[in-house]
């Protein structure tokens, strides 16, 4: 019935909105002809731009000197319109031949702020929120999205924890985190919530700007609002004649920092010397080790540095993108297409990471009350991994052969050898082809009859279907027979047979909405601006899996080509669905523009949560006083611009596991009887029938100013947050002989608060130099008030009181040099002369569990800060941006245990000045820590992550627009530029290591990358 | 006007369509309804509780103990050779002994099954057959916990949230005796003696009977029972004899075989895998030179207890038995042993995959941080006709219980009710089985006991009972405080080999490492309730 309804509903908003298409258009009397010229600031004439007769749909654009003429009755209104440029009006007097300089989008005074449902201007904003122009987003070459903005925006944590091409992992928080559960931010593409991988993979080309909800301004998006909205608007069609944009891109890449292992030699000596502490053979002679030092005998004293043989030094990447911007009288377009190319960042690898993407946003002025958009934009990726395993390379034993002399494989660590794991498909790979699509039709009608009201309406359907191969087939190695000198082919043990998986997952979303608007100022003081709505939105996922195992050749990596014994088949399916509802509104009076007071509101229903709990009222009031608008600053020349706001608001976060509160069942734990498996059915959980969304109480006070004509702007926030109700499990006090697997209730709470700072400075130094600098600051500090924790915990181990994260440690003080002083000192149970020596915090005389110590900070920066500096000089421009963390912790030794005969390869770092019989004053633990003893969960394994990198460097040259006209070419720019370029400050580098990689360098660091590039507007 | 009621009508329709999109029946789960109002549900149900038994191809039963080493530490067993264990750590080892949170979990599923099973619309034969296996595997789940943890907390109540969660006690060790005795009766009572078939590695009574032995053999070992009460030595006697009597179990005349699937008559309870649901033992544990993993080395120390084939213990502590029987020759060390060994240990030059093992200084088994470093390779679980690789799925059957050790329990209970002549009978049927052939046992008093005590470590090697035997019998201050050992292989330029003894790792007694500690957290949750096991406060 639901179904149907649904169809019913869709169905008659289209019918509805195409009986208004059919209202026909007036006829405007048309009396004069206006001719003019349009130029930029510089002076440089500007083709294409837009010139509309304000309130009607005629039209016109300029031409390559930037000249326009058109019909215009006396006392009416141009408005030009050009991408990245303001908006100006000019009032027609006479028949005049005008000389008109556009602005560039650089003051924002006037600038449109798209806000939740709708767009706002700077001057009328309550809240607190952050605009990123598609300039700022296009300097950087990264090709996520997410990673090219760290150090931009004030008020967001961005962190790239891994720069797996195609597989980035970037950690976007606002105001650092306020929960311990799920921090990530809702992300609203085009008005429609199309969360993280919509974010995450779009092309940064289609984008014209990010808006940051920070505070009470994200209660219109209620119970998921609770971690802020990031809302990314893409570039719409401003008319005129088509301007053909063409962006190309060719970067080389390499990954900032791959921790490094110690080589051949080193590893040798301290192989021996864990041997001898341990009263064990030394396994290599001084020889050996001279041999392994000189390199003289590379193929039985080689010494191979994994990574090297491994990893490009540089990997290619490619991104190209067309675009058409334009429109006639009554529609108007952007169209794009987008490829991207990444290469293996593997030495003669067969892996790549591929997206093409399109987008197509329409809009039609169907007549002067009715507008319709139609937005379309499809995306591929296709990403092929291999199953390469970094365990192998920083723990890859350097006195091993990689490759042998003669360029055949050897065998590595007993046959997984990370030079087949990364070169060989067949010692596995995956193959992602995913399809997404974004559908949205969207309508904007005034009604007729009441000036101001208007309905809108939107429709999106989205879509996302993947197919994921998973292959494995049979790898060789060769071994060196040392009696006959022969090499043995020798077939892998990772896998005898090949097998393949294939599954095959779908997605799909509805949501509807619509809003009643009602927008108008009266006796040009008073202005109301308000809207109530409706949406709702349901989603299904399905997948579908099969398996297939001994093939009998690996010629047709295919299901079919599988075994076509049944012992050797898999299938699997599944299904779910999600679906929420909601009314949501929005009022704001406005006085002069003088003061302004917004309420905002949004009735949310989740179905994560019980009947009962599902519905919530999260409101939000916010205003401000623009007080350079006051009269009595009309004469304080030097203020531009001077307002102080406020906000207050309630928002949820629902960001758990669904059906929490039933106590339910699933297949799974099979287990085997007489050689058959039989079917097994699990308790998913213990139910919480009280389960609802996490509360946030957020305030926030803003004063913003500009003095003297842009030298000064700044924006400064003062926020604080308490979030109760935080869904979160009692995994800590509840024992383990409850049996209990515990679900998420609403028990944490935790507060933050902090400071936001903006600052800018424009200026301009004769007519051809200017500059300008943006500094933003944010330090968000969060503490926790409530988490279940085990009672009677000591004070110095209690989450309680300090940030989300911190690490419990025991903290390191020193190494033991003796027997002697072991005896004398607390130490952990088998502690010897080597080991690491611990406080005793609690002074028992004891090193136990009571004397971890809980950490001042964790992995998120509390402190997150950019600098951004942009010099033009003529046609010249460079932009600088730094960005820069502090007040915060990471990791930086893998988490094996550091034993080099057991386990393998260690940073050279601990090689340095290690304790030994010999060198009892060592700083640094001897080899072969056992792992009651070793480095992890020690104060030694961690350090502080703070940082400031160049993050993205850009230097451009426009070619003069003179020379190009004639050409018939807009604009042409060309420029080299830079991601994550180099560090200047970090406390890494010993280890080489990522400081924002959270795995201890188990995985891809973020990206250097090297671009060369060209932008050709015509 | 028109158009605004055309849009009102929009809304509507588009609110009346909302009309439960939120009452969603989830498509990924079943309801608790579903499960327990169907006939056939609650049988899956307990199918998926047989997980909650510790199979040995886990890869590291058989650490613990003095039979293997792993430079790797695999399943963290060195932290309690080397006496760093503790409350703070003991989440570092295995599950397998630290069983606390899977045993739990487990019993918390058997308690909803008894709060269920009345419901269900089963009939009383049915119920009363599932209940039993669900028994069946309770006195397992505890029986594993008093094991390693000493007297556990007996939770009979289904646990839920907002209700007191804190301040169980743990029970005596007597008090769970009691309980996992009764469950093992009931479950005697409610099964079939033998699961045949397609319930082939279902719980049966005899499964019950082998636990029932076994757990009566703990508690009456030195360890539980300090005042040597003699009653429960008959206990175990009964117990064993009740199997032993029933004549339906033989000792498999092919020793090897026996673990690597081939005929299972002696085999009196096992778990059994298939190709979806493999274990990867024939991986792990083969030689790095044919690309296994070398995980659980033999030591010098088991390879030492291996006799002579005439009776003689080769080398004892480290050093070769004087006694003038003995033919070891240390230059030559692996000739005319048990045939045990052969079925147990690849040792330099043995055969394997149609060639030889090298474990010397330089061989193709030598080869690699992964190499032994005891100078031997597991044989035992491995089929050497199988493929060694990762995918293959190795399926041969994980047995719990056997004869042969049924028979050493009963012969162990016979010793301490002073029936030294079906001591020795039992223990001799065992060495004395068709292709292990060694000579009869013929000693008395403690000289027997030291025989029954070294059959056990050799006949029942790498299947998890040496940790627990050393401690129940309080042998451990002695066999647990020497040094885990090896050999290095040195190939001279002759081609003849030399073999040095390595000490590998250095093991510390304390007395608290009869049990495993409970972890520091679990006491600390209970509210200061459960009590922590000694010497680890």
């Amino acid at each position: 019935m639901t179904k149907i309804y649904k169809f019913y509903g869709i169905l008659s908003f289209l019918l509805i909105m195409s009986a208004f298409m059919l209202t026909s258009s007036k006829a405007y009397a048309q009396n004069l002809k206006i001719s003019g010229t349009v130029k930029d600031e510089t002076g440089n004439t500007l083709p294409g731009v837009s010139v509309l007769l304000k309130g009607t749909n005629n039209g016109v654009t300029t031409d390559a000197n930037g000249i326009f003429t058109l019909n215009a009755p006396s006392g009416s209104t141009l408005t030009l319109s050009y991408i990245g440029f303001q908006t100006k009006e000019v009032k027609i007097v006479g028949i005049e031949n005008l000389n008109i300089t556009l602005s560039a989008n650089s003051k924002t005074l006037n600038d449109v702020v798209v806000v939740g449902y709708g767009t706002q201007t700077k001057s009328t904003v309550t809240n607190a929120i952050t605009k990123v122009t598609a300039k700022d987003i296009s300097a950087s070459p990264s090709a996520h999205l997410g990673a090219g903005l760290a150090g931009r925006i004030s008020g967001v944590t961005i962190n790239a924890r891994g720069g797996e091409p195609g597989a980035e992992q970037v950690e976007v928080f606002i105001r650092g985190k306020s929960t311990t559960g799920d921090a990530n931010p809702l992300y609203v593409i085009d008005g429609i919530v199309r969360d993280y991988s919509g974010f995450s993979y779009i092309n940064p080309n289609e984008i014209e700007s990010i808006s940051v909800l920070k505070d009470a301004s994200a209660a219109i998006y209620g119970a998921r609002a609770a971690n802020g909205v990031v809302l990314i608007t893409t570039k719409r069609g401003v008319g005129g004649k088509p301007v053909v944009t063409v962006d190309y891109d060719h970067g080389l890449s390499q990954q900032m920092r791959i921790p490094e292992s110690a080589d051949a030699a080193t590893f040798a000596t301290m192989a021996n010397l864990e041997q001898r502490i341990k009263g064990q053979p030394e396994p290599y002679t001084a020889q050996d080790i001279e041999l392994y030092r000189n390199g003289s005998d590379p193929l039985n004293h080689p010494n191979t540095n994994w990574s090297k043989l491994i990893f490009k030094d540089w990997s290619v990447q490619d991104r190209a993108d067309v675009s058409v911007n334009g429109g006639s009288k009554d529609v108007r377009y952007f169209v794009s297409g987008g490829y991207l190319s990444a290469n293996s960042p593997f030495k003669e690898s067969y892996t790549y990471n591929k997206q093409y993407s399109f987008r197509s946003n329409i809009d039609f002025d169907v007549n002067k009350d009715l507008k319709l958009s139609l937005d379309v934009s499809g995306r591929r990726r296709d990403v092929v991994t291999s199953h390469f395993d970094w365990a192998h390379i920083y723990l890859g034993v350097p006195t091993l052969n990689g490759i042998y002399p003669n360029g055949l494989v050897g065998p590595g660590r007993t046959g997984n050898n990370a030079v087949l794991m990364a070169r060989d498909r067949d010692y596995g790979f995956n193959d992602t082809k995913n399809n997404t699509f974004f559908g949205t039709l969207s309508g904007d009608y005034k009604i007729p009859g009441v000036n101001g009201l208007s309905v809108q309406g939107n429709f999106a359907f989205d879509s996302d279907d993947s197919y994921n191969k998973n292959w494995v087939g049979v790898t060789y190695y060769y071994v060196l027979n040392p009696t006959t000198g022969e090499y043995v082919k020798t077939q892998n043990s990772n896998a005898a047979f090949p097998s393949l998986g294939v599954s095959s997952p779908k997605s799909t979303a509805l949501t509807t909405n619509i809003k009643l608007s009602y927008k108008r100022t009266f006796l040009e003081k008073h202005t109301i601006d308000a809207f109530v709505g409706y949406e709702q939105n349901s989603t299904t996922g399905y997948n579908l899996y099969a398996g297939r195992t001994n093939y009998a050749s690996a010629a047709l990596e295919e299901i079919f080509a599988g075994s076509s014994d049944k012992q050797n088949q898999s299938n699997d399916g599944s299904s779910a669905t999600t679906g929420r509802e909601n009314f949501f509104g929005r009022a704001q009076y406005g006085f002069m523009n003088r003061y302004n007071i917004q309420f905002q509101f949004r009735y949310d229903g989740s179905q994560n949560f019980p009947k009962g709990k599902r519905y919530g009222f999260f409101p939000g009031v916010s205003g401000n006083w623009n007080i350079s608008n006051e009269p009595f600053m009309k004469d304080v020349s030097f203020v531009d611009n001077l307002k102080l706001r406020a906000s207050y608001g309630e928002l949820g976060n629902d960001k758990v596991g669904a059906y929490q509160y039933l106590t339910s069942y699933t297949y799974g734990s099979n287990y085997v009887f007489n050689g058959n498996t039989a079917q097994g059915l699990v308790q998913t959980g213990a139910p919480n029938p009280n389960i609802t969304w996490e509360v946030a109480k957020t305030t926030d006070f803003g004063l913003e100013f500009g003095l003297f004509k842009g030298l000064l702007n700044a924006e400064v926030d003062y926020f604080r947050t308490t979030r109760s109700n935080i869904l979160a499990s009692r995994n800590a006090s509840v024992p383990e002989y409850t049996g209990l697997v515990l679900p998420n209730e609403n028990i944490g709470q935790v507060k933050n608060h902090g400071i936001e700072i903006n600052l800018t400075h424009n200026n301009r130094i004769g007519n051809d130099f200017r500059y300008s600098f943006s500094g933003n600051f944010t330090y968000a500090k969060n503490t926790i008030v409530f988490q279940d924790e085990l009672p009677d915990l000591p004070q110095w181990q209690k989450a309680e009181g300090k940030p989300i994260g911190s690490p419990l440690l025991y903290e390191y003080t020193g190494i033991f040099r003796d027997a002697a002083q072991v005896a004398s000192t607390p130490h952990r149970d088998g502690s010897g002369p080597g080991d690491l020596i611990i406080r005793d915090v609690n002074n028992d005389g004891i090193i136990n569990s009571l004397d971890g110590v809980r950490q001042n900070y964790g992995s998120t920066p509390q402190i997150v800060y950019g600098l951004n500096f942009r010099f033009n000089y003529k046609d010249f421009e460079l932009f600088l941006g730094f960005q820069g963390q502090a007040k915060s912790m990471g990791q930086r030794f893998n988490p094996y245990p550091y034993d080099p005969i057991g386990w393998g390869d260690f940073p050279t770092y601990l090689s340095q000045d290690v304790w030994s019989p010999e060198n009892p004053g060592g700083t640094k633990p001897k080899p072969g820590l056992s792992s009651a003893l070793g480095l992890s969960g020690t104060t030694y394994n961690w350090e502080s992550s703070a940082f400031l990198k160049l993050k993205t460097a850009e230097f451009s040259y426009t070619l003069p627009a003179s020379l190009l006209a004639k050409a018939g070419i807009r604009k042409t720019r060309v420029y080299l530029s830079g991601s994550n370029l180099f560090f200047l400050h970090d406390n890494f580098k010993p280890y080489n290591l990522d400081p924002e990689l959270t795995n201890a360098g188990w995985g891809y660091s973020q990206n250097r990358i090297i671009n060369i590039g060209a932008s050709l507007s015509f | 006007m028109k158009k605004i009621f055309f849009l009102l009508f929009i809304i509507s329709t588009l609110v009346s369509c909302k009309k439960d999109i939120l009452d969603i029946t989830p498509t990924d789960r079943l309801s608790e309804t579903a499960i327990w109002t169907d006939a056939t549900l609650p049988q899956l149900f307990v199918n998926a509780q047989y997980n909650t038994l510790q199979h040995g191809f886990n890869n590291d039963v058989q650490y613990y103990g003095d039979e293997t080493y792993s430079k790797f530490d695999d399943g963290g067993y060195q932290i309690i050779g080397l006496n760093q264990i503790n409350p703070s750590n003991v989440d570092q080892i295995s599950p397998r002994f630290n069983y606390w949170k899977t045993g739990y979990n487990s019993i918390r599923n058997f308690n909803i099954f008894f709060s269920k099973i009345d419901g269900t619309p089963l009939t009383p034969e049915n119920k009363k057959a599932l209940a039993a296996e669900v028994e069946f595997l309770r006195a397992f789940v505890y029986a594993q916990l008093i094991w390693n943890y000493g007297g556990v907390p007996i939770v009979e109540k289904v646990y839920n949230l907002n209700e007191e969660l804190t301040g169980l006690k743990r029970n005596s060790y007597d008090e769970c005796i009691s309980y996992i005795i009764k469950d093992l009766d009931d479950a005697i009572a409610g099964l079939p003696d033998q699961q045949t078939g397609a319930n082939a590695g279902r719980a049966s009574a005899d499964a019950a009977r082998a636990l029932k032995a076994r757990v009566l053999l703990y508690y009456a070992s030195p360890q539980n029972n300090p005042t040597n009460d003699k009653s429960r030595w008959q206990q175990v006697s009964d117990a064993a004899l009740s199997l032993i009597n029933s004549n339906r179990y033989t000792l498999s005349d092919n020793y090897h075989n026996l673990f690597i699937g081939g005929d299972n008559k002696e085999a009196i309870f096992s778990r059994y895998f298939s190709t979806d649901n493999s274990q990867q033992i024939g991986k792990l544990f083969a030689p790095i030179g044919s690309g296994g993993n070398g995980y659980a080395q033999p030591s010098q120390n088991l390879v030492d207890a291996y006799e002579m084939t005439n009776g003689v213990i080769p080398v004892i502590d480290g050093v070769t038995n004087p006694d003038p029987a003995n033919t070891y020759n240390p230059a030559n060390p692996y000739i005319n042993r048990d045939p045990r060994f052969y079925a147990n240990v690849l040792y330099n030059g043995a055969s394997y995959k149609g060639r030889a093992i090298e474990t010397f200084n330089g061989g193709a088994d030598f080869f690699g941080p992964d190499a032994t470093a005891t100078g031997y390779y597991n044989y035992k679980f491995l089929d050497q006709n199988q493929v060694v690789s990762g995918t293959t799925p190795y399926t041969y059957p994980w047995h719990f219980f056997r004869l042969a050790e049924i028979y050493l329990i009963y012969a162990e209970a016979s010793y301490n009710l002073g029936k030294e002549a079906d001591a020795r009978e039992y223990i001799n049927k065992v060495r004395q089985r068709t292709g292990v052939n060694m000579p009869p046992v013929t000693a008395t008093g403690t000289a027997l006991f030291d025989h029954l005590v070294h059959e056990r470590q050799i006949e029942l090697a790498f299947e998890g009972h040496r940790f627990y035997d050393t401690r129940r019998w309080k042998i451990a201050p002695q066999v647990d405080a020497k040094p885990i050992t090896g050999v290095q292989v040195v190939k001279n330029g002759n081609g003849t080999f030399s073999f040095n003894r390595l000490e590998l790792l250095k093991r510390v007694w304390n007395d608290r490492l009869y049990l495993i500690p409970l972890s520091f957290q679990q006491v600390q949750a209970s509210a200061g309730s459960l009590v922590q096991n000694p010497g680890y406060n």
